[in-house]
C-alpha cells in the first residue's frame, strides 16, 4: 500500500515538480486511453516517457535485489553476503570498461554496454563457481573467498583498461556507471527476472531454513546442500547479471533489505522472501527520488543515496533489536526480578508493580531507610 | 547399537556417510537394501534421522521453528500430522518449556536437546546419534536415556557414537568398536578389547544398585615414569 502510494509521488516530484493531482489525471488517462489538453501536454510526455518508466525500474530494482541479497546469503550462509558477492560487479565493470574503451560489441549501438556488463557478470562467476569447486562439493567459505579475491583481480583489470585508455574521460564514464543509474534504462524486461527470483525462493522457502540450519543438517532434513547450493547459484547469477546490465552496480540495498526485514519479521524464509522485494521496492523509489531532487539540475548517483541513507537506518535497527543475524520479531524477554524493598515479583516492568510501592529495578536495598550497617532489609 | 572407538577412529564419519553429510568415495550406504547414493535427499530424509555433532545454527530461529523443520522434513508425515509431531518430540525431549524462545540464546545442552526433539519430531525408522551425551548435565543425560528407550519400541534401530562405555554398555543392544576406522569388536565390550583400543586397563567393578559391570579408570596423580 505504501509503495502504491509512493509511486505517483515520486512520479510526479522532481527537478520540475507537477501537482500530484495532475500526475494522477495523466496516470488515469494513460491507462484509460482519456484526453488531455494541449496545455498540458510536455508535463504529461514528462511524465509519462521520463518518470513512470524510472520509478518502475528502481521499484522492480529493488525489489529484485532484495530477493536476491536473501539467496545470496542463504547460499553462502554468511550476512555480509549481497548479490554481487560472486564477482558479478566487478566481471561486470570489466566488461563496461572494456566498451567504453575498446568499444567492443560497436555493433548492439546502444546495448552494447548492457550486453558486455552482462556477459563480464557472467563470465566472472562462472569462474568463481569453477575455481571454489572440490570434489566434495562447494563449501560457502571457499565461494567468498573465491569471490573476494577474483573482484580484485577483475578490478586491477578494469584500472588497467580505463589506466590505458587514450581518451581521458572513460575513468569517469565507468565510475559513475559503477555507482549505478536509472537515466537511460527501460523497465519493460525487467518485472520477470525480479518475480521469477522471488516466487523461485517463495516456492523454495522450507529449504532455505533448511539449509540455514548447516550443511550436515540440511541433508539428513532431505535438502542436499550442494544441489541447493548451486540453484541458488545460478539464481543469483542469472537475476544478477540481468540488473547489473541495465542499472550498474547499485550496491547496499541487497546486503541491507534483508537484514532490515529480518530485524522485524525473523529469520523465516517464508515471510521474509516476500516482504523484502516489498520493501526494496520501496526504498528504491525513495531513493531515486532523493537522488533526483537533492541537488537539482544535478542527480547523486544511487550509490551514493542508498548508503548515506541506509547506514544510519539500518544501525538504529540493528542498536535497537540486539540484531545478530536473523534479527528477532520478538522484544527480548526481561526477565522477572523480585523488589528489593517489598519482595513481590515484577514479571519485565522496570518498577515494582505492587501497590504503592512503584520501587525501581535493580535496586537492592531501600537506601531512603536507614538500615544496621548496610544490611538489606527483611 | 553404540559405536564407541578413540578420537578420530572414524565414529561421526560413518554417521555422517549415513547421513549424507559425506559422500564415500568408495563402497556404498545400503538403506534397507536401498542404495543411498542415487536416492532423493528427500526420500531418505523419510527414512534416516540424525542429530549432527557441533552444528551452529545462525538465524534467530524459535524452538518450535527449529523442531517443526525435522516434522516438516519427512514427506511420509502428512500435512495434519507435522504439528502433533512437533509438540511430541518437543515434550519427550524435554524443550516444550523452551519453545517460544530464540535458539540463539539456549545454553549448549538446552541446544543438544532442541536438535534431539528436531530429529526426533522426523519420525524416522532410523535414528543416527553423534555424541548425544554432549553439553548434557546429569538429570538430562539419565532423561535422554528414558527417551531412547523409549523411542526405540516403534524403531527397527538407532545407532550413536559415545564416548561413555558405560554408557555405551547400559543403552546398546550392540556396541561395536572403531578403531583406524576398522572394526576391531561387535559384541559384548570385553575389558581386553578397552585395553587394546583405548591403552587404558579398566578395573571392572559391580554396580551396586544394578549389579551390572562397570569399568571404572584409574586416575593417578603420580608421574607414570
Amino acid at each position: 500500500m505504501a509503495l502504491g502510494a509512493s509511486v505517483p509521488v515520486a512520479v510526479s516530484w522532481g527537478a520540475a515538480p507537477i501537482p500530484v493531482a495532475d500526475t494522477a489525471r495523466f496516470l488515469w488517462a494513460a491507462v484509460t486511453g482519456g484526453a488531455i489538453s494541449t496545455a498540458d501536454f510536455t508535463d504529461y510526455t514528462v511524465i509519462l516517457q521520463l518518470r513512470t518508466p524510472r520509478v518502475l525500474l528502481a521499484a522492480v530494482l529493488g525489489a529484485g535485489l532484495s530477493a536476491l541479497g536473501i539467496a545470496a546469503q542463504a547460499m553462502v550462509r554468511n550476512p555480509l553476503a549481497d548479490p554481487f558477492i560472486l564477482g558479478i560487479s566487478s566481471g561486470a565493470a570489466v566488461g563496461a570498461s572494456a566498451v567504453v574503451s575498446w568499444g567492443l560489441f560497436a555493433a548492439l549501438g546502444s546495448l552494447a554496454l548492457s550486453a558486455a556488463a552482462f556477459v563480464g557478470a557472467l563470465a566472472a562467476s562462472v569462474l568463481v563457481y569453477l575455481l571454489s569447486r572440490t570434489p566434495g562439493g562447494v563449501a560457502p567459505v571457499r565461494l567468498i573467498l573465491t569471490g573476494v579475491v577474483l573482484s580484485f583481480g577483475f578490478l586491477a583489470l578494469m584500472s588497467a583498461i580505463v589506466f590505458f585508455d587514450a581518451r581521458g574521460d572513460a575513468a569517469r564514464t565507468v565510475m559513475f556507471w559503477m555507482l549505478g543509474s536509472l537515466g537511460a534504462a527501460t523497465w519493460q524486461q525487467l518485472p520477470l527476472p525480479a518475480a521469477a527470483t522471488a516466487l523461485c525462493l517463495a516456492w523454495r522457502a522450507r529449504d532455505l531454513d533448511t539449509l540455514s540450519m548447516g550443511d550436515g543438517s540440511a541433508a539428513s532434513l532431505g535438502v542436499d546442500p550442494d544441489r541447493m547450493r548451486g540453484q541458488l547459484f545460478a539464481l543469483t547469477v542469472l537475476g544478477t547479471a540481468t540488473l547489473v546490465s541495465v542499472s550498474g552496480t547499485i550496491g547496499f540495498v541487497g546486503l541491507v533489505v534483508p537484514h532490515a526485514t529480518r530485524i522485524v519479521l525473523g529469520p523465516a524464509h517464508r515471510r521474509a522472501v516476500l516482504v523484502a522485494p516489498l520493501v526494496g521496492a520501496l526504498s528504491m523509489v525513495w531513493v531515486d527520488l532523493l537522488s533526483r531532487v537533492a541537488v537539482p539540475p544535478r542527480e547523486l548517483p544511487l550509490g551514493v543515496v542508498t548508503a548515506l541513507v541506509g547506514v544510519p537506518v539500518f544501525l538504529v535497527l540493528m542498536r535497537r533489536s540486539g540484531y545478530v543475524f536473523g534479527g528477532s520479531r520478538r522484544p527480548r524477554a526481561r526477565p522477572a526480578w523480585s523488589c528489593g524493598r517489598c519482595g513481590s515479583t515484577s514479571p519485565g516492568a522496570p518498577w515494582c508493580r505492587a501497590s504503592r510501592c512503584g520501587w525501581p529495578r535493580g535496586t537492592s536495598w531501600d537506601w531512603s531507610v536507614p538500615t544496621a550497617a548496610g544490611s538489606p532489609p527483611s | 547399537m553404540g559405536l564407541v572407538g578413540p578420537n578420530g577412529c572414524g565414529k561421526s564419519t560413518v554417521l555422517k556417510a549415513l547421513y549424507r553429510a559425506l559422500v564415500p568415495r568408495g563402497g556404498a550406504v545400503l538403506v534397507d537394501g536401498d542404495p543411498l547414493r542415487g536416492m532423493r535427499h528427500r526420500d531418505s530424509a523419510a527414512r534416516i534421522a540424525a542429530l549432527p555433532q557441533e552444528e551452529r545454527v545462525e538465524l534467530d530461529f524459535l524452538v518450535a521453528e527449529v523442531v517443526r523443520l525435522g516434522a516438516a522434513a519427512n514427506p511420509a508425515t502428512p500435512r495434519e500430522e507435522v504439528e502433533p509431531a512437533v509438540q511430541e518430540a518437543m515434550v519427550r525431549a524435554g524443550v516444550h518449556e523452551l519453545a517460544h524462545r530464540s535458539v540463539l540464546g539456549l545454553s549448549g545442552g538446552e541446544r543438544q536437546r532442541v536438535l534431539m526433539a528436531r530429529a526426533l519430531a522426523q519420525r524416522t525408522p532410523y535414528l543416527l546419534l553423534d555424541e548425544p551425551t554432549n553439553h548434557l548435565e546429569l538429570r538430562h543425560q539419565t532423561e535422554l536415556v528414558r527417551t531412547l528407550r523409549g523411542t526405540t519400541v516403534h524403531r527397527p534401530a538407532v545407532l550413536m557414537a559415545l564416548h561413555d562405555l558405560n554408557l555405551a554398555a547400559a543403552l546398546c543392544d550392540r556396541v561395536v568398536v572403531l578403531a583406524h576406522g576398522e572394526i576391531v569388536a561387535d559384541e559384548a565390550l570385553h575389558p581386553d578389547t578397552v585395553e587394546r583400543v583405548y591403552g587404558v586397563r579398566p578395573v571392572v567393578i559391580t554396580r551396586p544398585d544394578t549389579g551390572t559391570p562397570h569399568l571404572l579408570f584409574p586416575i593417578t596423580r603420580e608421574d607414570p615414569s
